[in-house]
């Protein structure tokens, strides 16, 4: 794209979005889904463990899971950005492997044709388990980091205090490590 | 001086003989069982005295263990002595108890204060209170159990994330 005007091609911009930390619509529904899930279930941490009153803590827990959501969601996206690819490259010869297979009785099919839905293929199979291993990921390390930061990390500190620190600190340590490059 | 003395060696005989003929009954004991949310360990015991065949009523009596001097509570010949220990203190087993009057524990005292062994001083009976343990609440708590369990699924997240990177 050099000119004023010029428009990408269908194909330019499927390739643009494999390489873009851009997901789709259902993509993003899976992660904030996810998201809010891992958020909230530290509330009942608090509420049924560190004895704090659901009603009169709601607001603080709608806004810290609301934050959580939006940093857990944040830190899936770019750990399957940094994944998809390295995926793509290990699962590259299975799904050549496979897809030959299924496609050696057509014979009409051309060469680039059967290359196109390879290509597809892998990055179909990439996609689907950046993802799920991205929200695996990510959901360990913040439930584990909640763990050792309200048991033990901030114990000594009022539950309010605890839920607020361990959870966003959580939250955003992950947002944090997820922009690493490794 | 001396007539203390005489009156003091009179009393210890008179209650070494009547500890020869004292007999303890109808035993019962409580400690504490479960201390998952205590601090202390209850000891109670209740019991009888007879001595030379008559139920002892309205003899203000105390109980020795490992030194301490308890004072016996009493009500119609029915007889309590209690106490409480620090959890981190309290001992599983047997805990000897003797019984004393006003007597003997004036001689235990006095053995206390010069130094002297207490265990050549008679009590009227002796009483063991056992004391099986308590419950302090499981070995491992569950939130150290939930951030062993954290550790290992994170262990498991990092290295399979390092297998794919690599």
């Amino acid at each position: 794209m050099s000119g004023k005007g010029k428009q990408f091609t269908r194909e330019e911009e499927l390739l643009l979005q494999d390489f873009s930390r851009n997901v789709s619509t259902k993509s993003n529904a899976l992660f904030y889904g996810n998201a809010f899930i891992v958020s909230a279930i530290p509330i009942w941490l608090f509420w049924r463990i560190h004895l704090m009153d659901i009603v009169t803590s709601s607001p603080v827990f709608l806004l810290v899971t609301c934050l959580s959501t939006w940093l857990m969601a944040f830190a899936y996206r770019n750990t399957k950005f940094s994944l998809k690819h390295k995926v793509a490259v290990k699962r590259e010869e299975a799904v050549t492997l496979e897809m030959n297979k299924r496609l050696a009785d057509d014979k009409k099919m051309s060469k680039k044709e059967k290359d196109e839905r390879i290509l597809w293929k892998k990055n179909e199979v990439a996609d689907y388990e950046a993802t799920t291993f991205s929200i695996f990921y990510n959901n360990a390390l913040f439930l584990a980091l909640i763990i050792f930061a309200s048991f033990y990390i901030l114990r000594s500190f009022s539950p309010a205090v605890n839920y607020v620190l361990s959870v966003s600190a959580a939250g955003g340590l992950l947002a944090l490590l997820s922009t690493g490059t490794q | 001086m001396k007539g203390f003395l005489v009156v003091f060696a009179v009393l210890t005989a008179s209650s070494v003989a009547l500890a020869s003929n004292c007999q303890v009954s109808n035993q019962r004991t409580y400690t504490t069982q479960d201390a998952s949310v205590l601090t202390s360990i209850a000891y109670i015991t209740e019991f009888e005295l007879t001595c030379d065949g008559k139920k002892v009523v309205g003899t203000q009596l105390y109980a020795e263990s490992q030194g301490s001097i308890l004072q016996v509570g009493e009500n119609n010949g029915n007889y309590q002595v209690s106490w409480v220990e620090d959890l981190a203190l309290a001992t599983k087993g047997d805990h000897p108890l003797r019984i004393v009057d006003d007597e003997g524990v004036s001689v235990v005292r006095k053995a206390q204060k010069t130094g002297a062994s207490i265990d050549g001083v008679k009590p009227l009976a002796s009483l063991i209170l056992n004391h099986p343990g308590a419950y302090t609440g499981p070995w491992l708590s569950s939130e150290h159990l939930a951030a062993i369990m954290g550790v290992v699924v994170v262990y498991v997240a990092v290295t399979s994330k390092s297998k794919l990177l690599a």
